[in-house]
């Protein structure tokens, strides 16, 4: 019925209104009413803005009564516009399932990198009442039932901003689970977040154990993991602590079943200026996915066809926009004017562009 | 191409403009564009329902055919042109790029793009190239071989004009030669002519079928208010259309080129072309917002994906930087642009 209802209304937005869909079409309209409304995101309604470090912001937003709440551990992605322009992050929310459910609220702990083009601005461009979008919840990093539903202990490894999904994980779950329940904290000196929350988490339950690391003074994570009890092992942080976690728990032989991940890249990627390195390229067309090398000297459109690529173009020169594509994400530079894109999704001309990293595109 | 022009130094004028112009483009135009939208939607939907409304006062109705009409012109021209242009791309908004928009006309958005961003805009005024100089039907310039049918081209003009939506329609496709013509064997296709073929009709039919099918049929006994009122609004919104766009293309001054003019040609020899290809209209903010700023024809043919809400802001230093190389900036009056339009459908239709 409700399949049927959405054709409908579907085929009257195509054809009685030419556009993809009545609430697209509609949403001019509905922002007079529901400022911020958009139609393919969440509304949601920052209640508390707050500057808890001097790089570190933390949000706290209202959100739509319709948005599907999340498992802890899961991301959203946040739509703020900036200067006229949508522009959207991934960020995992730090607060528990509880409180987006009973009290639809979540909050979102922000790090933020001076050289980003996101999160230091985001004091500039939105302020506590502001309306900002979300997307629906994702990600996969999560804590299993079999693990909930068994006496193996569960060992939590965290790694500077990594840490904000094992506080939805904690809030969510810690008065729920009966086994020993440890987390490893590790980040700069004094650049621990949360510190009271965790303090007051483990004196409320007596089953919970934390200790917050700093690498440079406390070493490797290796002199502090106990696997004696085969925990379950959820890690979260930079490629380099998770890569030599693995390690330590390969040397054990400790089951990968048991362990879970969380990819996890900071928003602002660094710039390699190496022009002769190449960059590998994923690319969506017509359904299909498949991965390609490419160079950073040359645009994408003349490599994508030397690659034998089916792409359409025109011009060849930022005019006629017949070589557009989506780009999921990646940095690319405007041959015309030397500027580099934002990391983001947004829409680019093929024939103007050359990839500075790694980039996902969908044609 | 020969000219006396530093064209050199005319392109790094314009390309500077260009990126201090764009540095600026951000809140103030995506507000413009929002705004323009919501009262596009208020006046499609408002004008739909006055012309119901023609029974209880036929006033009404009237006013309904000039508030649909007003709509149909601002989704054609200030928003359906420029998003499709990718003007408003930067904005990162799913429902105002050029890669999903689609308006409100008999011809369809992405076939449109096709045709014109690539041709039209690359290929200005070239003769044999773009195929918008006279749009096949009409002598404009002594490149064309004078024909007996040359004779009576201003009906044809007129024709042309009342039924603009529908020659656009057509003329993206005779490009393709979808219908008939000389097909060469090794021609390399954006699109496949079945699929052009396919958009036409499907995209001519949706046309046909919303305002003398669907909308007179939903208001019932009133059906023929609503036929006619949606009639009204058509031929007026192509009109006016038409009238803009051969006021920017085919004054008097508008010189045209010949396909060796582009060969290895340099960007301000792009510029150059550009410069002599089109005209303006001078007006005020709403004539302007009615044209969908192509009333700036010059400066949208020089910065097709610049924010058309920039153009008027542009104009001034288009026209100093013009006035520094020599180069004629052709502007003016909606009359005068008009009569010397006339003037030149007329004068080309004698050999």
């Amino acid at each position: 019925m409700k399949k049927l209802f959405q054709r409908i209304s579907q085929w009257i937005a195509q054809n009685l209104f030419h556009h993809q869909s009545l609430s697209g079409y509609a949403q001019p309209l509905i922002q007079w009413f529901k400022p911020g409304w958009r139609s393919h995101a969440w509304r949601a309604k920052v209640v508390v803005m707050q500057q808890v470090k001097a790089d570190v912001i933390e949000l706290e937003l209202e959100v739509a009564g319709s948005w599907p709440s999340h498992q802890a551990g899961q991301h959203v992605q946040l739509t703020v516009e900036m200067n006229g322009r949508l522009t959207s992050r991934v960020f995992t929310i730090a607060s528990s399932e509880q409180l987006a459910q009973q009290q639809r609220r979540i909050r979102l702990v922000i790090k933020q990198y001076s050289r980003g083009q996101f999160t230091p601005k985001l004091a500039e461009f939105i302020n506590t009442g502001d309306w900002l979008n979300i997307s629906r919840p994702m990600g996969e990093f999560t804590l299993p039932d079999t693990a909930s539903n068994t006496t193996r202990p569960v060992l939590m490894i965290a790694g500077g901003s990594g840490i904000t999904p094992f506080i939805a994980l904690l809030e969510t779950h810690l008065a729920k689970l009966q086994q020993p329940v440890s987390l490893l904290y590790f980040a700069k000196k004094d650049q621990h977040l949360f510190n009271e929350a965790l303090a007051s988490m483990a004196l409320s339950h007596k089953h919970f154990s934390y200790q917050l690391l700093v690498r440079e003074t406390d070493g490797d994570i290796a002199n502090h993991l106990d696997l004696d009890d085969k925990p379950w092992v959820m890690m979260c942080g930079p490629a380099a602590l998770t890569s030599s976690t693995h390690k330590a728990l390969d040397a054990v032989g400790h089951n990968d079943d048991l362990r879970i991940q969380e990819q996890f890249q900071p928003t602002s990627q660094p710039l390699q200026s190496d022009c002769d390195k190449p960059v590998t390229i994923g690319l969506k067309l017509q359904g299909l996915y498949q991965k390609l090398t490419l160079k950073k000297n040359d645009n994408l459109l003349s490599q994508l066809e030397q690659q034998g690529v089916a792409v359409s173009s025109g011009c060849r020169m930022g005019v006629c926009h017949q070589c557009q594509c989506v780009k999921r994400s990646g940095i690319v530079r405007d041959t015309r004017s030397g500027q580099l894109s934002a990391p983001g999704e947004q829409l680019i001309q093929l024939c103007v562009s050359q990839p500075l990293g790694a980039l996902e595109l969908e044609l | 191409m020969k000219t006396s022009i530093d064209c050199a130094a005319l392109a790094q004028d314009l390309d500077q403009l260009k990126a201090a112009t764009m540095a600026k483009v951000g809140q103030q135009d995506a507000d413009h564009i929002r705004r323009v939208i919501r009262w596009q939607r208020v006046f499609e939907i408002g004008g739909r329902v006055l012309l119901m409304l023609g029974f209880i006062q036929p006033v009404l109705w009237l006013v309904g055919v000039f508030t649909l009409t007003l709509s149909k012109i601002l989704d054609n021209m200030e928003i359906g042109h420029n998003v499709m242009h990718g003007q408003y791309d930067w904005m990162n908004d799913p429902n105002i790029n050029s890669k999903s928009f689609e308006w409100d006309i008999a011809c369809d958005g992405q076939s449109w793009k096709l045709v014109h961003n690539y041709e039209h805009h690359t290929y200005t005024n070239i003769v044999g190239k773009d195929r918008d100089f006279g749009y096949g039907l009409l002598r404009l310039s002594d490149d064309f071989k004078w024909r007996i049918n040359n004779l009576w081209q201003f009906f044809t003009y007129i024709y042309l004009s009342l039924l603009f939506q529908w020659g656009i329609a057509y003329h993206e496709l005779a490009a393709e030669r979808v219908f008939w013509g000389k097909k060469k064997a090794n021609r390399q296709y954006k699109v496949s002519p079945e699929q052009l073929k396919q958009r036409f009709f499907s995209k001519g039919g949706k046309a046909i079928l919303k305002d003398y099918v669907f909308f007179p049929l939903l208001s019932g006994p009133l059906f023929l208010w609503v036929l006619g009122g949606n009639l009204l609004a058509n031929l007026l919104r192509n009109v006016w259309t038409s009238t803009v766009i051969f006021c920017g293309h085919f004054t008097g001054e508008v010189q045209t080129f010949k396909p060796a003019d582009c060969e290895n040609e340099t960007q301000g020899q792009w510029y150059y072309r550009q410069a002599l290809g089109s005209a303006n209209i001078e007006g005020g903010n709403w004539f302007h917002l009615l044209t969908g700023h192509l009333s700036c024809q010059i400066e949208h043919h020089l910065f097709p994906d610049m924010p058309a809400s920039r153009y008027q802001e542009v104009a001034p230093q288009v026209r100093a930087i013009f006035a520094h190389h020599g180069l004629p900036y052709n502007s003016g009056r909606f009359s005068r642009q008009y009569a010397s339009v006339a003037k030149r459908i007329l004068r080309y239709s004698l050999p």
